[in-house]
């Protein structure tokens, strides 16, 4: 197995490094600092798996943070050509591997490939250091066989645990001396089984002999029964004797018994009959004494009751009971109203202020409702002129106040009157007016003449030009009407006044005396006219108060005229009845009407009394004397008495009746009953009663004896017709009986004893053949046997895993170690330059190296180079061991550095001999060393190029 | 001519006990020595309904020498039957309960005949046809010499039947009992050899047939499949074997293959599921399961629980059940090594390979030389071979433990 080519992705300082080698020799050379050691640990690390994190070897992850990992392409001669990549992953890294044939396979296949080793193992064999190298010290003998055995010390430490877990386990499941390991115990069960099973046989050779017994038992019982029925037959004939023979005898007596007595019929229960007719004769004598003395007590029992009149009296009066009531509430109730009307009486005679006398005169005054009618309306008369009176009256002063006013209105216009000067002024006016009017006309035509001096013109012109064109034209209407114009013009101009001034003058001075004339003329008007006015309203008052003071004295007359005849008409009455009329006449009539009730009710209270009188005077004649409130509670009282003393007296009657008919009834049965007894006596033909219970007793005695014997002939005849030995005798038949009786109880016993084994064998027998007990202990033994072998198996295979390793191991140890070690002195020899002749181990199992003259050195009294060569020699010897199982590369690491120039040659020579069955890769950084080696050895130079492709 | 029946049984083994069932408990084993009994009323059952002419039991009737009473008793019980239906039955006695024995003997009804300890021949007429039977019983519990050569060679007439319980001779797998060959029973001219003592039901030969019945019920893990006995109906030119069952329980192996299964769960579904298929066949069963394609199913069983529990759970859905279901063990198939360190394990494998008889002889004597040994049966090749792969597996298993 050769690596043909590393190619390093980035492994510590190495990124993309891809370095080509080839079988046999390779040398690695590069100075310090230049990755030997990375490179070394590179193919390791692929190899094996990228070391823990928590562990202490380096991982070499590159500070770049690059790709982490590479490849190795291996070359492999059982395997053929593969290739292992490994690269970041789980902590380990992840691994491919690819064949040449483009399979692909994980870390399963690569165990398989790796041949079973791991780093450890592949570290103690084929890669090394000069450090390492020096761990060999430490090395015994038995290390030095696990390494042998070339699985590392790991995997050996297994099977020795494997054999020693599995030799204990072994003896825990069985010790030849043990009683606790179970296969002890299974076989301590079997034996136990084995004498149960021994056991259970016994109790089945019962069998046998138990069957000849069920046999036996069968025969005695037969004729044990047989006996005993014959027993019982001759009991059943000596009871039949026992019981018919005091039989017999009895018969005989009872029939001399029967003869001796005398034969009369007595009659059927006569002895019951008689008894119970005495007795009933007793009881009815004793009936009829106690009837008759109670119907002399019933006779002398008198009852005090008043006669029937008196009776229906009282109860007609107890009947009325509530008309007396009614008539005593009468007469209160009246006694009360009149007092009630008396008081009415006197307050309507306060109310009309009457005295006595007027009082009593008044029942006769006529209240009538015509009276009252016939005064009113000369009242009312009386009345109505009165009011007229007074509004006449008012009349009058209202008129005398009308006159006064206008009166005095009369007198304020007087004094309002137009004065005589002003009459004068008034007298010369109208010329004035008349002048002034003239004045006013004159001015305004001036005024209308400095206007129409144009007009004039106007139609001058006009005129001339209408005439001259119509001149012109010949129209000669035009001329007339320009003439006409001419002429109007011309007037017009010519009518223009003469002295202006001086009307202008006179219009200035009368002017204002013009409006006061004015207004002094109207005022004057006026005044005429209201002085009219008022002259004719006086005159009307003054005819109205005469009018007013006439009727007045009419209306007198008329009032005196009706209190006249008023007068006329009360005149009679003891009392005024004209004042309020209406009102006294109500009183009055009420007055009347309240005496009239009054005296009625004096009349029904006197009615009453006497017809209470009356009736107390009745009650007393017949009760003697009662006060009135209680009478009748008294009444009532007697009225009860004499009803209950009626129900008595009648009960008395009946039951003195119903006596007499009993005693009658009594006496008649006593008679029938002494009939009866008689006829008793006679049938019996006795007269008197000993006789007759002395024929009973007889009687009797002879039923009885009849009956006994007809009992013993009844029993007699259940015994069949069968004659009898008569001669035995009762005692003789009582011994023999007994002696049966002994016999068959001995016998039953016999047999419940034999019956009882029998069923006790049948039992034990049916249980024989039933029990599985030694089938079951049987079926058990076979399965403990059966875990028995299973144990056992278990136990050999232990064993033989046991056996099998430690005689693998001491194979190893016996016929691969000399040979390893023959191979490692021969080398070592060599290396020596014949120096040591062995390397050997001591008794204690430690390395040593023996000298030519057989001097003997312990590891680490050697020189530093000559135990490097022993070391060597081992390792290498060892690797030639196991080249077939594990045809590794060796890589070395500078582990000649020691070596004089002779004995490197000598180490040259044995690895050349190692060559065909190794690969070798020796990285050193001695370039001298290089020269030692032949041209052929493939040359790599490392570090000159830290990065890319190294040839 | 005259058509003879008869029925032809043999080892009955009636009230054995039933080897390898460890772990049964006595409910379970109430149960399987019961089935002998059973198979046995299953064949008086068929006699009395078909009432063959007569029978012919051909030794081993009894497991033991000293013939258990409870077997004899129902045997008894069984010829009783038949006698009152009137069937005459021949017996002879084999090596299993030979005549030496010490046992109590039980009466049996007089329809019954017993061959004597030397070759005789017992007559009986079946309506028009005389049948000749020949036979004998063991004398004691080893026969090496070839009894067959005390058998008559058939007459001309009537139709003769040979008795013979043995095994053919250079039959290596079976100890020798009366060997005889083939051919030596062909000469004798007999029309049916009715042999006895191999339990595995077979036809040595057509000519006239020379058969094997098997015994009645299985009893152990090696005699598996349905068991009975052969009806034959037979003249003197030809005979008819029919075959009728008589198993009350059956031995099985029965392979389960658990590809596609993930979970623990689905594998015991998986097992109900054929466990339940072959009950359906064949009633109740002494099962041997087989796990096959466990690839996908090995971790995961074994990380829940020991092979040994795995059982247990399997047995505990059939306690107390019937069709009665005894799960005697489960055979898993053997753990890949390939993660055991190859150059760990083939040197000691080697070492074991290497191993002759004699070293394993040596490596038992522990337990042999002490009386352990009484109760054991001795290392066979077949036993040392496999105690081989079960070392190997072992070694396997416990390196894979150390990692």
């Amino acid at each position: 197995m050769n690596i043909k080519k590393i190619v390093l992705y980035g492994f510590g300082r190495h990124e993309n490094v891809e370095i080509n080698l080839q079988a046999g020799m390779n040398l690695l050379y590069g100075p310090n600092e230049a990755g030997k050691t990375t490179i070394q640990q590179a193919i390791l690390h692929i190899l094996f798996g990228f070391p823990q994190k928590n562990q202490q070897e380096l991982r070499y992850e590159p500070k770049t943070g690059g790709k982490y990992g590479g490849c190795l392409y291996i070359e492999d001669a059982e395997f053929g050509d593969w290739m292992i990549e490994r690269v970041r992953g789980k902590s380990s890294g992840d691994v491919t591997i690819r064949f040449e044939d483009g399979r692909t396979a994980g870390e399963e296949e690569l165990k398989v490939l790796l041949r079973g080793y791991d780093r450890q193992a592949f570290e103690a064999v084929f890669s090394f250091s000069l450090f390492q190298l020096q761990g060999l010290e430490k090395m015994d003998e038995d290390d030095l066989s696990r390494t042998l055995l070339a699985s590392g010390t790991t995997g050996l430490d297994s099977l020795w645990k494997v054999e020693k877990r599995l030799e204990k386990e072994a003896s825990d499941l069985f010790k030849k001396s043990g009683r606790v390991p179970p296969m002890n115990q299974k076989i301590a069960e079997i034996k136990e089984l084995e004498q149960a099973m021994q056991k259970e046989q016994q109790k089945l050779a019962a069998f046998e002999p138990l069957t000849e017994r069920q046999q036996e038992l069968k025969k005695q019982v037969k004729a044990l029964r047989e006996e005993e029925q014959q027993l019982h037959k001759q009991a059943d004939e000596q009871v039949l004797a026992m019981q018919v023979v005091p039989l017999q005898q009895q018969e005989r007596q009872l029939t001399e018994q029967l003869s001796a007595l005398p034969d009369v019929q007595f009659p059927a229960e006569g002895i019951r009959r008689y008894e119970e007719l005495a007795s009933r004769q007793a009881e009815l004598e004793i009936k009829k004494q106690r009837l008759l003395k109670e119907r002399q007590q019933w006779q002398a029992d008198l009852v005090e009751l008043r006669p029937d009149n008196e009776r229906q009296l009282l109860e007609r009066w107890t009947a009325q009971e509530a008309e007396w009531h009614r008539m005593r509430t009468d007469t209160l109730s009246a006694e009360q109203e009149i007092r009630l009307l008396e008081t009415k009486k006197l307050q309507l005679k306060h109310r009309l202020a009457l005295t006595d006398i007027q009082l009593e005169a008044i029942g006769d005054l006529d209240i009538s409702i015509q009276r009252e009618r016939q005064l009113e309306p000369l009242i009312e008369q009386q009345k109505d002129a009165e009011q007229q009176i007074k509004a006449l009256n008012r009349m009058l002063a209202e008129a005398e106040n009308e006159r006064e006013e206008a009166e005095q209105r009369k007198q304020r216009l007087e004094q309002q009157a137009v004065t005589q000067e002003e009459m004068k002024k008034l007298e010369k006016w109208p010329e004035i007016k008349r002048r002034l009017a003239e004045a006013k006309v004159m001015l305004s035509v001036a005024d209308q003449q400095s206007t129409s001096r144009m007009v004039p013109l106007f139609l001058l012109v006009i005129g001339l030009m209408i005439g001259a064109y119509s001149m012109w034209q010949q129209q000669w209407l035009f001329v007339i009407v320009g003439v006409v114009s001419v002429a109007a013009g011309f007037w017009l101009w010519k009518k223009q006044p003469a002295s202006l001034e001086e009307q202008l003058e006179f219009i200035r001075a009368n002017e204002p005396l013009a409006a006061e004339m004015e207004s002094l003329t109207e005022r004057f008007e006026v005044q005429k006219r209201e002085q009219q006015l008022i002259f004719t309203e006086i005159e009307k008052m003054e005819r109205k108060l005469t009018n007013l003071v006439s009727e007045m004295e009419q209306l007198h007359q008329q009032k005196q005229q009706a209190a006249n005849e008023l007068e006329k008409a009360v005149q009679d009455d003891p009392i005024d009845l004209t004042f309020n009329i209406q009102e006294s006449f109500r009183l009055l009539r009420e007055l009347q009407d309240t005496s009239a009730e009054q005296q009625t009710w004096r009349q029904r209270l006197q009615a009453g009394k006497q017809q209470l009188q009356e009736r107390i005077d009745e009650v007393e004649e017949l009760l003697g004397p009662v006060p009135e409130s209680a009478m009748y509670e008294r009444l009532r009282q007697e009225l009860m008495n004499q009803k209950e003393l009626l129900g008595k007296y009648h009960s008395r009657e009946q039951t003195l009746d119903k006596l007499q008919s009993e005693i009658q009834e009594t006496e008649a049965l006593l008679q029938s009953i002494e009939a009866e007894i008689q006829t008793l006596f006679d049938l019996t033909k006795v007269s008197e009663k000993e006789q007759f219970y002395t024929a009973y007793q007889d009687d009797q005695q002879a039923q009885l004896l009849k009956r006994q014997l007809r009992e013993v002939h009844s029993q007699l005849s259940l015994y069949g017709d069968e004659p009898l030995n008569a001669d035995w005798t009762l005692p003789e038949l009582e011994r023999s009986r007994e002696a049966t009786a002994e016999r068959l109880t001995a016998l039953r016993e016999e047999v419940t004893e034999l019956v009882d084994e029998q069923v006790k064998v049948d039992h034990e027998l049916t249980e024989l053949g039933k029990s599985g007990a030694l089938s079951e202990l049987q079926q058990l033994f076979e399965m403990r046997k059966a875990e028995l072998a299973d144990l056992a198996q278990q136990w050999t295979v232990r064993k033989a895993v046991t056996e099998a390793i430690r005689q693998t191991m001491s194979e190893w140890k016996e016929h691969q170690l000399p040979a390893v070690l023959k191979l490692a002195n021969e080398w070592f020899s060599r290396l020596t330059g014949g120096r040591y002749r062995t390397l050997g181990l001591t008794v204690e199992g430690y390395f040593q190296a023996v000298t030519y003259d057989g001097q003997s050195f312990m590891m680490n009294e050697l020189s530093q180079a000559t135990k490097e060569q022993a070391y060597l020699s081992l390792r290498l010897a060892l690797a030639s061991a196991l080249s077939d199982r594990a045809p590794f590369p060796i890589i070395m690491d500078d582990p000649f550095v020691h070596f004089d120039n002779e004995r490197l040659s000598s180490m040259i020579e044995i690895i050349k001999a190692l060559e065909p069955s190794h690969q070798f890769l020796y990285f050193t950084c001695h370039s001298d060393r290089e020269a030692k080696w032949s041209s052929d050895v493939h040359k790599v130079e490392i570090g000159k190029k830290v990065k890319g492709e190294i040839d | 001519m005259e058509t003879i029946r008869f029925l032809h049984t043999a080892d009955l083994h009636l009230d054995s006990p039933f080897k390898g069932m460890t772990a049964a408990g006595s409910n379970e084993l109430a149960r399987l020595q019961q089935s002998t009994f059973a198979a046995f009323d299953r064949f008086i059952d068929y006699a009395v309904k078909v009432q063959p002419d007569f029978i012919v039991i051909v030794g081993d009737l009894y497991d033991g020498e000293d013939r258990s009473l409870r077997a004899q008793i129902r045997f008894q019980q069984g010829m009783q039957r038949l006698f009152e239906k009137e069937i005459p039955v021949f017996i002879t006695y084999g090596n299993h309960d030979h005549l030496a024995g010490s046992w109590t003997r039980v009466s049996l009804p007089a329809n019954v005949q017993v061959f004597s300890e030397e070759v005789e021949q017992k007559q009986l007429s079946v309506r028009d046809e005389t049948v000749y039977l020949h036979g004998f019983s063991y004398p004691q519990r080893h026969v090496t010499e070839p009894m067959i050569a005390d058998y008559p060679v058939a007459s001309g007439d009537g139709i003769h039947i040979g008795l013979l319980h043995g095994s053919v001779a250079g039959d290596a797998a079976h100890a020798v009992y009366a060997p005889f060959t083939v051919s030596e029973l062909q000469e004798k001219n007999y029309h049916y050899w009715a042999l006895g003592h191999i339990h595995k039901r077979q036809q040595l030969a057509e000519e006239p047939p020379v058969v094997y019945p098997g015994n009645l019920q299985g009893r152990h893990r090696k005699e598996q499949g349905l068991k009975g006995f052969y009806d034959v109906s037979i003249t003197r030119e030809k005979a008819s074997l029919k075959f009728v069952g008589t198993s009350d329980i059956v031995f099985n192996r029965l392979t389960v293959s658990c590809e596609g299964i993930d979970y623990a769960d689905d594998w015991v579904t998986r097992c109900q599921e054929a466990i339940a298929g072959l009950v359906a066949e064949s009633g109740s069963a002494v099962v041997e399961l087989v796990m096959e394609d466990m690839e996908g199913l090995a971790n995961d069983l074994q990380r829940a629980s020991s092979e040994a529990e795995w059982l247990d759970i399997l047995r505990e859905q059939y306690s107390g059940i019937e069709p009665f279901v005894w799960i005697s063990s489960i055979e898993w198939p053997a753990v890949s090594n390939d993660e055991v360190p190859k150059a760990l394990l083939e040197p000691v494998e080697q070492t074991l390979e290497s191993w002759q008889a004699d070293e394993w002889d040596g490596l038992v004597k522990d337990i042999y030389s002490h009386r352990a040994g009484r109760y054991l049966e001795r290392l066979t090749p077949n036993d040392t071979e496999q105690l081989k792969q079960q070392a190997a597996a072992l070694l396997a298993a416990e390196l894979l433990k150390e990692g």
